[in-house]
């Protein structure tokens, strides 16, 4: 209790310093959040340099945005949205979101018996990164940052029900994919148990 | 709802996920953040609304200047004079009310009559440095074409009245004398005829002499107020800018009306422009 106390208070004053520009306190946000912030960007954006980049404009508004963070809700949440709508700005205007309603929907049934234990980020990130662009952004949007379809719709200019059937072949796709890794997974553990005998 | 497997599985690992940026994005967020920083103050090559509303002031300005200068070139450049003569009478004034000022001290100071003679008696020595004080005439102090001539006779008769009577009275007019010299010492009271019988010469002209023609007013200063007066009530009554904005505007109502437009009082005819262009073309 005294240790979220005390981070509760750390976080206000740290805003408060934000909100007066100080700059250390914006290197220390900076130092603190900025890993996982282009992770999330990295989740939108395959490539890391391109991704970094939209991390320094996401920055930017944060920093000239704090006036704004009222306090309700978390200040990493607060972020984070900020940072997801920079990296949709930037799909938006650099790329286009292919919302590929034509692509073959996955036929397998899903499979809930896999153990996801084995799985490390680097391969769950790899593995999103697979995914074409229209279906990443909905299966990020909803199954990470929470949004509902109707948000996502309205973010990305495209109907529920778009939302509802991307989010749907983006989950067979990952299945699949998730799959293939715990196989290969398996089987290397596998050949390592031979190698031991 | 419960969470699909696949999105608690995503959501679950990747929601803490974290990517070290390189090191040179700190440093490119703090240069954008300078750039920002100094776009936010803004040159004023960034001031588009303002630089293009201090165009428009400008024009203004400049439109009604030179308006102004061809109208009163036009009308009456004796209306300048008049008023530059008046302005350099009303500079005039005000040094003689330092005078005034000065010529209090020496009252006040009778006891010490001898030491101020002393003092005005140098100032004047400094003061007739260039002259040659020949035979001054004591009562007659005239309108000569050279007035530090004229005024040092008024010096000499101070000096010669203080010295016996060791009078107050004398000392008053002569601290008077030595500062009209002294603050005037080139003015020539032929000047202001120069002035008349060049009139077609323009404004800066004018007012680069104005300082010749106060001579004669300085030297009858005790017509000069009446006569300044007289010069003040003359402007006052010549508001020329005015009288020629409010016939212009005249016309424009009429025009607006739907009367009669009297294109001389606008100063000029348009229709007349419109014949002489047709004629050029028929040739």
């Amino acid at each position: 209790m005294v240790k979220i106390l005390q981070l509760f208070t750390s976080e206000a004053q740290l805003v408060k310093s934000l909100q007066k520009g100080d700059a250390k306190a914006q290197r220390h946000l900076y130092e603190k959040y900025s890993a996982r912030l282009l992770a999330v960007c990295v989740r939108y954006i395959n490539d890391k340099m391109e991704a970094e980049d939209v991390l320094i404009e996401g920055f930017m508004k944060i920093f000239d945005r704090i006036d704004q963070f009222k306090g309700e809700g978390s200040f990493e949440g607060w972020m984070r949205r900020l940072m997801t709508n920079e990296a949709l700005m930037y799909l938006r205007t650099k790329r286009h979101i292919e919302v590929d309603l034509d692509a073959p929907e996955a036929q397998h049934l899903p499979n809930y018996e896999w153990a996801d234990a084995t799985l490390e980020v680097d391969d769950l990130m790899a593995v999103i990164a697979k995914l074409p662009t229209g279906y990443r952004t909905v299966f990020n949007l909803y199954a990470i940052e929470g949004y509902s379809h109707a948000e996502i719709a309205e973010q990305l200019g495209i109907t529920e029900s778009t939302s509802k059937s991307q989010l749907h072949r983006a989950r067979a796709l990952l299945q699949d994919m998730v799959k293939e890794i715990e196989d290969l997974n398996q089987t290397a553990e596998a050949v390592k148990s031979l190698k031991g005998k | 709802m419960k969470k699909h497997p696949i999105d608690k599985l995503f959501a679950q690992k990747l929601k803490e996920a974290e990517i070290k940026p390189r090191d040179e994005a700190w440093e490119k967020l703090q240069l954008r953040m300078q750039q920002n920083k100094k776009r936010r103050i803004g040159g004023w090559w960034q001031q588009g609304p303002w630089l293009a509303a201090a165009g428009v002031c400008l024009l203004l300005v400049a439109g009604w200047l030179t308006w102004r200068a061809n109208s009163s070139n036009e009308t009456h450049l004796a209306q300048h004079t008049h008023s530059t003569k008046a302005k350099a009478i009303e500079k005039q004034v005000a040094p003689k009310d330092e005078i005034k000022m000065e010529v209090d001290a020496p009252f006040a100071e009778q006891d010490q009559v001898a030491a101020t003679l002393n003092k005005s008696e140098s100032i004047k020595q400094t003061a007739r440095k260039n002259t040659t004080n020949t035979a001054p005439e004591l009562k007659s102090a005239p309108v000569s074409p050279q007035p530090m001539v004229a005024t040092l006779p008024d010096v000499q008769k101070a000096e010669n009245q203080a010295k016996p009577e060791n009078a107050p009275e004398p000392i008053v007019e002569s601290p008077r004398t030595i500062a009209q010299t002294s603050t005037y010492p080139e003015i020539t009271s032929g000047a202001k005829t120069v002035v008349l019988q060049l009139p077609e010469l323009k404004e800066t002209l004018v007012a680069a002499n104005t300082k010749e023609t106060i001579a004669e007013p300085r030297i009858k200063s005790d017509d000069t107020k009446s006569i300044s007066d007289e010069l003040e009530d003359d402007i006052l009554n010549k508001p020329r800018k005015s009288t020629r904005m409010a016939k212009v505007w005249k016309q424009l109502k009429n025009a607006k009306n739907g009367e009669r437009v009297d294109w001389d009082e606008v100063g000029f005819n348009p229709n007349k422009m419109l014949a002489k262009a047709t004629g050029k073309e028929r040739n």
